[in-house]
């Protein structure tokens, strides 16, 4: 199964291509998601020596990130599985982040004998900035499994993400922090103990993906519970079982929605005083 | 790259700048379908458009608005010429979802994509319904986001702007006094029903930039801002002398004056200009009193009123597949080309994209900006 990877949820522009191998384009660029995509996937694409009729699933990052961005890809992709007839999913972009930092971590400890690193038990924490003073932030366990979020918290909130649970103590989390995303206080407190990827590496995306097919679940049909959450999340009224179920959404694949975690800026007529 | 005219190109419109999720298909001039998405229920909650809420509905509607015109238009994706695509004016976040989707069906199909400008594609949409575009023609432009009057040399490529609204959008004011009335958003439809039983020559309210001074420096400008002042202190004194406020009556004379100076600047401009052709597009344009007026006044200057039925008025995909219809037709470059088997792609960064309108008329999203931080 050849699949085609697009990510627009963080400032860069991620496109994949998985096939027999893995060929990948990262831009990070200021001038914008929508200038780049095209561009990138062609040549992905010809890297790949593979034509659009090739793609037989297209896998969109559904986030949690900047809302503008995060929607052309994934409205790329919808579009795309529209006119070829073929499935578009959806990943948690923070999953496959945290995929590349345990990657990148395993590498390092075979790598070095010795070293400050080689204490990194592959536990993750990821925290990008959300704006209006709050940061998305997700934590992962050392086998990759999502512990906790992907979530939206102020980003003045106490920073408990070394010390919160029992099964860190001891390990040295890796901790991917967009260090704009907190405010001063938590900036003194917790530095950006990594120098791993901010960005989803399109070899992680495809990796991710791949597993999380081979894994035998099938393409699940998850609409309904993730609709579910976004309207208990936009209504601010989720409930404990809700988060619990949504934390454990981290070995299949997910509808092509993107992740919002909250509502828009904007307040009913009727909810004004 | 070298682009050869296609006669009856088969062309997918995608418009998505404000609150319509619009997809048609269109084949020469021949609209095959038409299929329109709003979110102007949940706006209506908010009483104007939220440019989130707007955004989020586009990406929920994409698929199926993609795969109903499709299907009614009894085509395969595959025998599309061209993608054309809202590129602006618009609002950035709803304009990126369309334009994503274009490119998206541009790679997967290997297509060119055409990004156009939203006033040339709300002219253009008149080829459907009248024929091909008169060159040149005035077009006079009103809905809720822009109020403008344009010399149309070739809709394909050289459109001038003659006179614009120097505050509201005509159908900004709608909306602004129908909120004064009591009436539902938009404003527009409200106030066309609830002005029907009214007397239009109620109230004199005042004619913005037509008087003395107006007439040399903005002679073909617009101004709707005293308008809405006029009425708002109407309707205040009203109440305040306990009268009580008849509705139909100020919807009905608010109309008048705003129908009144569109009309004669619009006229005029082309006696001035020597254009015999004038096409109104545009939500307003959807305006019962507008179009009734526009045609008879029209008539009597002996100049031909075109206004497309009030479905095509509002914004659409038709519009925009006819745009793009005219520019396959006129042999004009695509914004991004059909991938070509031995394009070879610089590995420098500086290599992206760049979406313009495809017309002569510039547009506030001439490079797409970063997404919102
Ligand atoms: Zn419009």
């Amino acid at each position: 199964m050849n699949l085609l990877g697009l990510d627009t949820a963080t400032a860069a522009t991620v496109v994949a291509f998985g096939g027999e191998s893995v060929v990948g384009e990262l831009l990070l660029d200021h001038t914008g998601h929508a200038q780049a995509i095209t561009t990138l996937i062609h040549r992905v694409l010809q890297r790949a020596q593979a034509t659009p009729g090739d793609v037989d699933l297209v896998v969109v990052g559904v986030g949690p990130g900047p809302f503008t961005g995060l929607r052309v890809g994934v409205s790329a992709g919808l579009a795309w599985g529209a006119v070829r007839g073929i499935p578009v999913m959806g990943v948690c972009t923070f999953d496959v982040i945290a995929a590349g930092a345990r990657r990148k971590i395993a590498e390092r400890s075979r790598n070095e004998i010795t070293g400050a690193r080689n204490n990194s038990s592959g536990c993750v924490s990821v925290v990008t900035r959300a704006r209006r003073k709050e940061i998305y932030w997700a934590r992962y366990d050392a086998a990759g499994h999502r512990l906790a979020g992907p979530i939206v918290r102020a980003s003045s909130a106490p920073f408990d993400i070394q010390v919160a649970t029992d099964e860190f103590a001891g390990d040295a989390i890796a901790q991917i922090i967009d260090a704009g995303a907190l405010d001063e206080a938590n900036r003194q407190r917790v530095a950006d103990t990594s120098d791993l990827s901010r960005f989803p590496d399109p070899i992680d995306l495809v990796g991710l993906v791949q597993q999380r097919i081979a894994v035998g679940e099938p393409l699940p049909d998850t609409g309904d519970f993730v609709a579910g959450l976004d309207s208990a999340i936009d209504i601010g009224q989720t409930t404990e079982t809700q988060m619990a179920q949504w934390q454990r959404r981290d070995r299949v694949l997910l509808p092509a929605r993107p992740l919002y975690l909250r509502r828009p800026d904007a307040v009913p007529m009727a909810e004004r005083s | 790259m070298y682009v050869t005219a296609v006669s009856e190109p088969l062309v997918l419109g995608i418009e998505t700048s404000c609150d319509e999720t619009g997809v048609a298909f269109v084949r020469g001039q021949q609209l095959l379908s038409d299929v329109i998405a709003t979110s102007v229920d949940e706006q209506a909650r908010f009483g104007g458009v939220v440019p989130e809420v707007a955004s989020r509905a586009h990406v929920e509607a994409l698929t199926a608005t993609l795969e109903q015109a499709r299907s009614r238009a009894g085509v395969a994706w595959h025998d599309i010429d061209a993608i054309a695509v809202t590129a602006g004016p618009g609002l950035v976040g709803a304009l990126l979802v369309g334009v994503a989707a274009a490119q998206g069906i541009g790679v997967a199909l290997d297509k060119p994509v055409y990004g156009v400008n939203h006033l040339a594609s709300h002219i253009a949409v008149d080829r459907l319904v009248h024929g091909e575009i008169p060159q040149p023609c005035m077009a006079l432009l009103v809905s809720g986001g822009h109020t403008s009057l344009l010399r149309v040399n070739d809709v394909t490529q050289d459109i001038t702007q003659v006179g614009r609204t120097l505050d509201d959008a005509a159908g900004e004011a709608f909306d602004k006094v129908a909120r004064m009335l009591g009436l539902a958003f938009p404003g527009g439809p409200h106030i066309d029903a609830a002005s029907q039983p009214g007397d239009p020559g109620y109230i004199d309210f005042p004619r913005g930039l037509t008087d003395a001074a107006s007439d040399r420096e903005h002679r073909h400008d617009f101004s709707f801002s005293g308008l809405k002042t006029a009425v708002s202190r109407w309707v205040a004194a009203a109440n305040r002398e306990g009268i009580g406020v008849p509705i139909a009556d100020v919807a009905a004379s608010f109309q008048q004056a705003v129908v009144d100076v569109l009309i004669m600047k619009s006229l005029r401009a082309c006696a001035e200009a020597n254009i015999d052709t004038l096409i109104i597009g545009g939500g307003v344009a959807a305006n019962s009193r507008l179009r009734e007026q526009a045609m008879r006044r029209g008539h009597e200057a002996g100049v031909t009123v075109r206004i497309p039925p009030a479905i095509l008025c509002t914004d659409n995909g038709a519009m925009v597949a006819s745009l793009g219809s005219a520019l396959v037709s006129a042999g004009r470059h695509p914004t991004i080309a059909a991938l070509s088997p031995d394009l070879l792609y610089p590995e420098s960064a500086a290599i992206l994209v760049g979406f313009d309108a495809d017309s002569s008329l510039p547009v506030e999203l001439v490079s797409l900006p970063p997404p919102a931080r």
